[in-house]
């Protein structure tokens, strides 16, 4: 019985563990941290698993976990001030590319935890507003109003980036340098 | 603004963002065993909450049916003689008796080649309870522990036991919880030999080792013993100081649960020097 349950959560874990390190990393910014999150979450719904397993809703619960953690997190006054960094890990890319990357992280580290779930959830993971409402555990029009003011900030924040063609090439965040 | 956001442009962005991640580091198999102590916890924490709930059933139950029922119903008077029985059975014995509570201590650390005698405090006495309270004092108002080991419960005191006072709680660090204790005696003559060999036969010993531990201010040398044993999956780190005038101080920190046992951690929470700290830590409280 409790084989088959590590059985099982084991191979859950294997083919789910970076997808779920992805999005704990747009919604915290932090590799390191999206890591804690993701164990975090992983526990919990080794806890569950029985129930998680019938219901099929695995996926929904450790996005749910993913989110309160995060938000959660992001409340405690040490974990505040966002301090991006100024290289990305290792693999190589494009100097582009890295450019766009660092904009888009500092400008979605710039939102309110919950306006930054929201767009995460409903932009990257494609859940529909009821279901982005049911992670979040808030209403619809919370989903609504969270994701629209995280949308405007995004693109008040990248609109002078090179992200959208600036002429002048100058992110914002240079400018502020 | 130079164009309006569409969902594939923020998904592309986003996706810009995490497409240099850096290799996994998530142990799979630490997962699995946070997840199983999880769910032990969850289980006692339950069974602890039925058997609170059944108690408060059970006095509420008693309170509503009055104070009669509960301090034993109305003065029926005494009790007649009752009709007369015939047994074949002799009477029972009247009194019940008790084994003599036991005076023996238990060590906990790792059993000595000769363990002195030890002067065990009286239960109860005034005594006992100056000495508690020093110790208490001592431990508190100079925390020996690391910073990162959160002890759980938050306070630990010391209690008498055995004839001394120990101490016992969980420290909780990024690892997990690992059980800790002191243990505080008084023996006739300080110890002698190597603390070191386990009563256990599956017991490998992986540290034996003297420790200096200076001296008291009458300048006699204090002398302690570091012990790491490990049995099946559980180690245990023992740190002993034997003081010239007789007091002993055992601080024992391992990787299983207090109380519920089975390895919860890869090694004990405390080192030899965090072990060395607490019993040190004291200074020379007299006895």
């Amino acid at each position: 019985m409790a084989a088959d349950r590590d059985s099982e959560f084991a191979e859950y874990m294997e083919s789910r563990a970076n997808v779920m390190r992805r999005t704990a990393y747009l919604l915290c910014g932090d590799w390191h941290r999206a890591e804690d999150l993701v164990q975090i979450a992983l526990t919990k719904i080794y806890v569950a698993w029985p129930k998680l397993n019938r219901n099929g809703s695995v996926d929904a619960y450790s996005r749910q976990v993913l989110v309160r953690s995060a938000i959660d997190e992001s409340r405690r006054a040490f974990r505040r001030r966002e301090t991006p960094v100024d290289a990305l890990p290792e693999v190589p890319a494009d100097a582009r590319r890295i450019d766009e990357a660092m904009d888009v992280r500092k400008a979605l580290a710039a939102l309110p935890a919950g306006q930054r779930a929201a767009v995460v959830l409903r932009y990257w993971e494609d859940l529909s507003v009821e279901e982005t409402a049911r992670a979040m555990r808030c209403t619809q029009g919370t989903v609504k109003s969270q994701a629209a003011k995280g949308l405007a900030a995004l693109r008040k924040l990248l609109s002078h980036t090179e992200v959208f063609d600036n002429p002048a090439g100058k992110t914002v965040f240079e400018e502020q340098r | 603004m130079n164009r309006e956001f569409r969902d594939e442009d923020i998904r592309d962005l986003l996706g810009t963002v995490v497409g240099s991640e850096p290799p996994m580091n998530i142990d799979r198999a630490s997962v699995i065993q946070a997840g199983k102590r999880s769910l032990r916890r969850r289980r006692l924490a339950a069974g602890a909450g039925v058997a609170a709930g059944v108690v408060a059933v059970a006095l509420g139950a008693t309170a509503l049916a009055g104070p009669s029922a509960l301090f034993g119903g109305p003065d029926l008077g005494p009790a007649g003689p009752g009709p007369t029985m015939t047994s074949t059975t002799g009477p029972a014995s009247p009194e019940t008796t008790r084994p003599p509570y036991s005076t023996t201590t238990t060590r906990t650390s790792p059993s000595t080649d000769a363990p002195a005698a030890r002067i065990a405090l009286p239960a109860n006495d005034p005594k006992t309870a100056s000495v508690l309270s020093q110790y208490n004092a001592a431990y508190s108002a100079a925390n020996p522990l690391p910073h990162w080991a959160e002890p759980l419960p938050r306070n630990p005191r010391f209690e008498a036991a055995d004839g001394g006072l120990r101490l016992e709680a969980e420290l909780k660090d990024s690892q997990g919880l690992g059980a800790f204790r002191i243990e505080v005696f008084k023996t006739v003559s300080p110890s002698v030999g190597q603390p070191c060999r386990s009563a256990s036969t599956a017991a490998v010993v992986l540290t034996c080792e003297p420790v200096d531990l200076g001296e008291m201010p009458d300048r006699r040398r204090v002398n302690g013993f570091f012990s790491a044993i490990k049995t099946a999956a559980e180690i245990t780190h023992t740190m002993t100081m034997w003081r010239p005038d007789g007091i002993e101080i055992v601080a024992t920190s391992t990787n299983t649960r207090l109380g519920i046992g089975g390895v919860s951690r890869a090694g004990p929470t405390l080192s030899k020097a965090s072990l060395r700290q607490v019993v040190l830590t004291p200074g020379f409280v007299p006895w």
